[in-house]
């Protein structure tokens, strides 16, 4: 895809490149594999819906990324409208079986940024740019979020 | 290597996949949806000249006081390929409502931990830094950390972890938001009152056990009895010191909510998003002069900046349309 794409050919290229990149961003921000799978597929026919022009590739990928995270929040704070008791948390430190689930345990930014430097390999410019906040911002979410998972997991060696 | 690999690993199923595929679009009428816009575009026209209130105000009223709260990612970006000024993006995607809950809106009786995180802009950043501070040490508050940063475009940045008393959270955030401008704003409540019940009870539980076991260390006659009632009763003050602490841990997070601040300095604050059509047109010139400045300013700046560049340039053309000029005026004679 090198020019402006939309609608149909930008679902089709979205669907062969970039699903488990939906799907990954959905599991960060969503508290079960059920609801990042429902909400894959509502990204994916927002994108169906959508009359967007893409400029190329990265571009359309950015989209999907921003869409993944508003539908995530937005979930989110519908059932927390629900209720107000959250799950019970111990003040101790919490243990975590893999690194997924400690990133996960992380606020939202931080993990979002730490996933979108840390696997998908963008700079803090580029994140900024995604999550609508300055290089600064980004670079302090990457760098509480090592201190965190340094403080949980003992440490984080994905350097890229 | 662990979280690429855990990454790398985790893939959308291939029932999803299916799911995904099979959402492809039925032939749309265009037709239909041309008249559709044109509908739509003669309805938007018409309200955003009856909504025509804005005139008889001064100006564009910010109301400080007021969130921005969870604001949605705007799906129109072009962030990523256009260089400008990026702010007004995040201000013409607000559109939720405030999702705070104020003290007001939470259960009587519960024991609640309440956090906030603030995203804000200013335009004078040490004295909002100073007056901030400031506000925390009047509500007997304290500063957890701070980290500031000042990067190659002078922009500087702070993050700023503070803990007010929870009863004076809300006049906290509402301080900072008369303050600075707020961009962003989320606040999280838990509720511990099980948890805190239960350490409650289980202290207890261990101080009456240790009190009976003392009872019966005085009552004690054998070697044995005595050893094995001193080693359950360093059991039981290990434990109670171990619930003690939790305790202390919860009631320290339930009396001080953790705020945490992320300040921008910033040449020009994102605007807040007007709800009149003439608002919006105000709003837009406004921008648009703003931009043109910006553009002017760089341009100005470029050449300045590559004046040396120019001089070598005009020398250079100069030495040629010399060397032309006198050739031809030899051929002349």
């Amino acid at each position: 895809m090198t020019v402006l794409s939309k609608g149909k050919d930008a679902f089709s290229h979205a669907f062969e490149n970039y699903t488990d990149t939906v799907y990954r961003v959905a599991v960060h921000n969503c508290t079960s594999r059920t609801d990042a799978e429902d909400l894959t597929q509502e990204v994916f026919l927002k994108l169906l819906q959508s009359h967007k022009l893409f400029r190329n590739e990265e571009h359309l990928k950015a989209w999907l990324i921003r869409v993944t995270i508003n539908l995530c929040r937005n979930h989110a704070r519908d059932r927390k409208r629900e209720t107000l008791a959250a799950e019970i948390e111990t003040p101790q430190t919490p243990q975590y079986s893999t690194v997924l689930d400690a990133v996960k345990a992380l606020p939202e930014n931080q993990r979002n940024a730490i996933y979108l430097h840390y696997y998908e390999g963008y700079t803090a410019e580029e994140i900024g740019k995604i999550l609508d906040a300055k290089q600064n911002t980004v670079l302090s979410w990457l760098r509480r979020g090592r201190d965190t998972l340094h403080d949980t997991i003992g440490g984080f060696d994905d350097e890229i | 290597m662990r979280y690429k690999e855990e990454m790398d690993a985790l893939q959308a199923s291939d029932s999803l996949k299916k799911s995904i595929a099979s959402l492809q679009a039925p032939k749309k009428h265009y037709g239909k949806r041309i008249a559709a816009l044109a509908a739509a575009i003669v309805i938007v026209l018409f309200a955003g000249v009856v909504s025509i209130p804005a005139l008889t105000k001064s100006g564009a009223s910010y109301d400080k006081n007021s969130s921005i709260d969870e604001m949605a990612l705007s799906e129109d970006f072009d962030g990523l390929y256009d260089y400008t000024n990026e702010s007004k993006e995040i201000a013409a995607g607000a559109t939720s409502q405030s999702q705070n809950f104020t003290a007001a809106d939470l259960p009587a009786g519960r024991k609640l931990i309440r956090n906030a995180e603030l995203r804000v802009e200013t335009k004078t950043f040490d004295s909002f830094y100073d007056a901030v501070l400031k506000q925390v040490s009047a509500l007997s508050g304290y500063i957890q950390s701070t980290e500031v940063s000042d990067y190659a475009d002078n922009a500087r940045y702070a993050s700023v972890v503070v803990r007010v008393p929870a009863d004076k959270l809300d006049t906290f955030l509402q301080s900072v938001s008369a303050l600075g401008t707020v961009t962003w704003q989320s606040t999280d409540v838990k509720d511990v009152t099980d948890e805190y019940v239960d350490v409650e009870s289980r202290i207890a539980a261990l101080e009456t056990e240790q009190t009976t076991l003392l009872e019966l260390l005085k009552k004690a006659d054998s070697l044995t009895d005595v050893l094995e009632i001193q080693g359950r009763l360093t059991e039981v003050r290990s434990t109670l010191e171990t619930y003690k602490a939790q305790k202390k841990a919860l009631d320290s997070q339930i009396d001080y909510s953790a705020v945490t601040l992320e300040i921008q300095e910033v040449e020009r604050v994102t605007p807040v998003e007007q709800s009149s059509f003439f608002g919006q047109v105000r709003q837009n010139l406004s921008d648009n002069l703003y931009a043109i400045g910006q553009s002017l300013r760089g341009a100005a700046l470029w050449f300045l900046s590559s004046l040396p560049y120019i001089a070598l340039w005009l020398v250079g053309i100069g030495a040629v349309v010399l060397v032309v000029v006198l050739v031809r005026r030899r051929r002349r004679r």
